[in-house]
């Protein structure tokens, strides 16, 4: 008999729907399967046949031919192995097929029958509601993920037999939707008030997060970049239910969701290290998975020594940051993804670390800093709208009186100053101050003849090139914002000229 | 140009090995220039040897040659003959037969002022040389050697003020270096003066170098160190400026400052004196004062107020010292300290750090 069971098999961070077609006659003995089945798939068959038998059902001596259909795309992952084994099962007459046609069918089956959890079901789920279909059945690892997804009806099974109980009309309930909720347990790795003084760069820190500005850190070894970075998490927003989907959707295609969660509540906060090759990075392999960079959407991207990276991977870092997506093209397959995600980057003064520091001596050669320092190119300096200098927090400073502000206050700044901003660029396709354009910067970040006259001063004493112009522009619009003022005072102004970046040049005399 | 039989025989003797700068003085004191075979006849106490090589290095040397090549690079071929020449030099027995000039040669004869310092300055030396640059050079033409750091600075801060400068150079005269300061080279010679001892296209050899240094202070009515560390080459023209009875003025700082310790060696043993401001260096030679322009008081608030006095008792304080003496919040703060910044009351010394 011929039967065919749908699946969905990925594409990027979208599934595209998989025909399992399967005949299965009298005849020679054999269990072929064609369609570009490839990896994980082409070895489905043996896993398919060992669970069978193990589930207690008989696996006859057929001559069976499996398409996964559309025949030309290349499949890959092990999403379709509980769809084959339906196939078969139909196909040779062990289950009634009546009710296959209703679902979807996904899951990693084990020798022993058992369904295992596959990546990637949020973004298959959502790309099936697209095309119209409605229920499915996804392994019981998965059922917290899949729960999000609305308009689902989901069966989350945990073997191939309750798989089939669902098909022979046992009644089995599809699972309960769940609620998000973004203010949930908030997890906080380093509080703010843990960290004593520093408190330029936790101010400009809180700013950064604000309007998701890409800043940069300088200072010697051990004075705190590191653990400031660290902070981030703990200050900022929560996420949205859509902003929530799109990270969960790439988190779930590379396999880090969390089985318990089901989704990623906080804003992903990502540090690879600088010996991270390109590709994990930016995204890339056979398949075309996502990287770093797309991990980090949503969320922060922590280069920590960012002249350590290799030029090429800092350079490749230009386009996403410019346009919030990558598009990663291989051989096989081309995947854009999302990559919109604020850069924290932090760095040496020098390659022994010292220049400029109080406390030791650099030894250093000038040509030797300054090729350190280049490593950063002119464009990503561009692309980085704060700059902080952490120094060596000295003796008196611990004992200073002022009592630092802890993460849950600033927080609560941050969200109010992110609201404003949502509100205010709802019609334009933005969210955040450092997306805007210029036309939206001429609109927006408009400034009184004070304001205007001090910028004059500054930008002839510092030599300011219009792009730093517009860094200062941006970044006063979010400390207006923070402080809740409709239009950019000179206070703001003021302010946000303390955490202007530097030049090349500047960043080699201290 | 077209070199004169005067110039072709001094070209011919900055050509010939061992007849060095003090010879060569010697000889031109007494020898007579008029042509080719009177001078090798008017030629006294000098070895055999010496004798052949210069009798060769007059008839081999192509001067056609190199008068096209000077030619072509713009180069002025200046000899103690010359009127061009800085009377200054003359008095001193070791300084060059002849100079390699690009651009303004009437600047090697005006009132001079050489400012120098350490390749690797901080922003404190950086703002002195610019400050003390910005007034002599409405008076003197500054000298400096367009090293990195302070040199450089000083060129730059002249020809901001729209003051003349001389560049003396420890390479070719056409030979930039170093090479990030291709601009300022540009400028130099089109506004002010690049001058070299040795012949063009001669690389940047660090032997050369302090060796010219004798040429910043000779041509230089005082010397001013903005910061030099106790090893740097500044230290060296400081010795050879005291050598040829020149003042020598410091920028005093701080004494926990490496970048400073060389000048603050130099005050403690008296070998300079210490300035604070333009006008001490003007009383020293006995110059009238220039009226130094404050930045206008504006109205100070109660927060102002506390940091400038603070500032002041201070020197300089870290953000988070400044922090811990007025009650502001760190956005407070920074806004503040922008606006003083831009009334040009308090000045950043390097991130993070604030002096008066």
């Amino acid at each position: 008999m011929f039967t065919t069971v749908k699946s969905f098999a990925l594409d990027g961070i979208s599934g595209f729907p998989v025909e399992v077609e399967v005949c299965a006659q009298k005849g020679l003995p054999s269990f072929d399967m064609v369609g570009l089945a490839a990896g994980a798939v082409k070895e489905a068959k043996e896993r398919v046949r060992s669970a069978i038998k193990n589930s207690g059902f008989e696996f006859g001596s057929f001559h069976t031919v499996i398409n996964l259909a559309p025949a030309d795309v290349k499949k890959d992952g092990s999403s379709l192995d509980l769809a084959i084994a339906i196939g078969y099962l139909t196909s040779t007459g062990s289950v009634p097929y009546k009710n296959c046609g209703d679902y979807v069918f996904l899951g990693e089956l084990g020798l022993d029958g058992a369904l295992r959890k596959i990546n990637g079901v949020m973004p298959i789920l959502i790309s099936a509601l697209q095309l119209g279909y409605k229920k499915f059945i996804v392994p019981y690892g998965n059922a917290k993920e899949a729960s999000f997804v609305d308009g689902a009806e989901v069966y989350a099974v945990r073997s191939l037999s309750e798989a089939v109980n669902i098909l022979i009309g046992l009644n089995v309930n599809p699972i309960e939707k769940e609620v998000f909720d973004q203010y949930s347990d908030y997890v906080c790795e380093v509080d703010m008030a843990d960290i004593k003084g520093q408190t330029m760069a936790k101010r400009a820190l809180e700013i950064a997060v604000s309007g998701a500005h890409n800043m940069l850190m300088c200072g010697s070894p051990g004075t705190g970049k590191t653990m400031l970075a660290k902070c981030v998490t703990g200050i900022m927003p929560a996420m949205t239910f859509d902003e929530a989907i799109e990270v969960t959707k790439i988190h779930s295609v590379s396999g880090l969701i969390n089985e318990e969660e089901g989704i990623v509540r906080h804003r992903p906060f990502r540090s690879p290290h600088h010996t991270a090759s390109l590709p994990s990075i930016t995204g890339g392999g056979n398949n075309a998975k996502p990287g770093e960079v797309s991990l980090a959407h949503n969320g922060v991207l922590f280069l920590d020594e960012m002249p350590e990276y290799p030029r090429k991977t800092l350079e490749a870092l230009r386009q996403p940051l410019e346009d919030g997506v990558i598009t990663v093209s291989r051989v096989n397959r081309t995947a854009e993804y999302p990559a919109d995600f604020m850069l924290i980057a932090s760095m040496n003064p020098c390659p022994c670390g010292y220049y400029g520091s109080s406390v030791k001596k650099c030894t250093c050669t000038p040509r030797e800093i300054l090729n350190y320092v280049s490593k950063i190119s002119g464009p990503l300096l561009d692309r980085i709208d704060i700059y902080v200098t952490v120094d060596n927090i000295e003796y008196g400073e611990f004992r200073s009186r002022r009592v630092p502000e802890s993460s849950a206050t600033v927080r609560e700044r941050v969200e109010r100053a992110r609201e404003i901003q949502r509100k205010r660029f709802a019609e334009y396709g933005i969210r955040t101050n450092s997306q805007m354009n210029n036309s939206l910067i001429k609109r927006f970040c408009t400034l009184d003849g004070d304001s205007e006259n001090m910028l004059g001063k500054v930008f002839v004493k510092n030599n300011l090139s219009p792009r730093a112009t517009t860094r200062i522009l941006k970044t006063a619009r979010t400390i207006a914002d923070l402080a809740g003022r409709e239009n950019i005072a000179s206070d703001d102004l003021a302010e946000a000229i303390q955490y202007k970046t530097v030049d090349k040049k500047e960043l080699t005399v201290f | 140009m077209k070199l004169t039989t005067k110039q072709r025989i001094i070209y011919a003797l900055t050509k010939v090995q061992g007849i060095g700068c003090v010879k060569g003085r010697k000889i031109a004191s007494y020898a007579d220039f008029s042509d080719f075979g009177d001078f090798l006849a008017s030629l006294r106490n000098v070895s055999a040897n010496e004798y052949i090589e210069i009798k060769a290095a007059l008839e081999n040397t192509d001067f056609e040659k190199t008068e096209k090549e000077l030619a072509e690079k713009g180069v002025e071929f200046v000899t103690v003959f010359d009127e061009e020449y800085p009377k200054s030099l003359l008095p001193y027995q070791d300084m060059p037969l002849a100079l390699y000039c690009i651009g303004d040669v009437s600047l090697l004869n005006t009132p001079s002022f050489a400012v120098i310092g350490t390749r690797f300055p901080t922003r404190y030396g950086l703002r002195a040389t610019e400050e003390f640059v910005s007034s002599l050079s409405d008076r003197f033409t500054i000298v400096s050697g367009m090293a990195r750091g302070i040199d450089s600075c000083a060129h730059k801060a002249a020809l901001k003020a729209g003051g003349k400068t001389v560049a003396v150079l420890g390479s070719g005269v056409d030979i930039v270096y170093p090479p990030e300061n291709l601009s300022l080279y540009r400028d130099i010679i089109s506004f002010g003066l690049a001058v070299s001892e040795y012949e063009p296209g001669t690389p940047a050899n660090s032997f050369n170098f302090p060796a010219r240094n004798r040429i910043i202070s000779g041509l230089s009515r005082s010397v001013l160190v903005t910061e030099a560390g106790i090893k740097s080459g500044t230290m060296l023209t400081i010795n050879s400026a005291i050598a040829q009875g020149k003042d020598v003025f410091c920028v005093p700082g701080s004494i926990y400052s490496a970048a400073s310790s060389g000048v603050n060696k130099s005050i403690r043993e008296c070998q300079s004196r210490a300035v604070t401001d333009v006008n001490d260096i003007y009383d020293e030679l006995g110059l009238t004062k220039q009226e130094i322009v404050k930045p206008s008081l504006i109205q100070l608030d109660f927060n102002e107020d506390a940091i400038l006095t603070a500032l002041k008792e201070n020197g300089e304080m870290h953000v988070e010292e400044i922090l811990d003496v007025v009650d502001l919040s760190i956005s407070q703060l920074n806004s503040l300290l922008t606006r003083m910044e831009t009334a040009g009351l308090i000045n950043k010394t390097k991130h993070n750090y604030w002096s008066v």
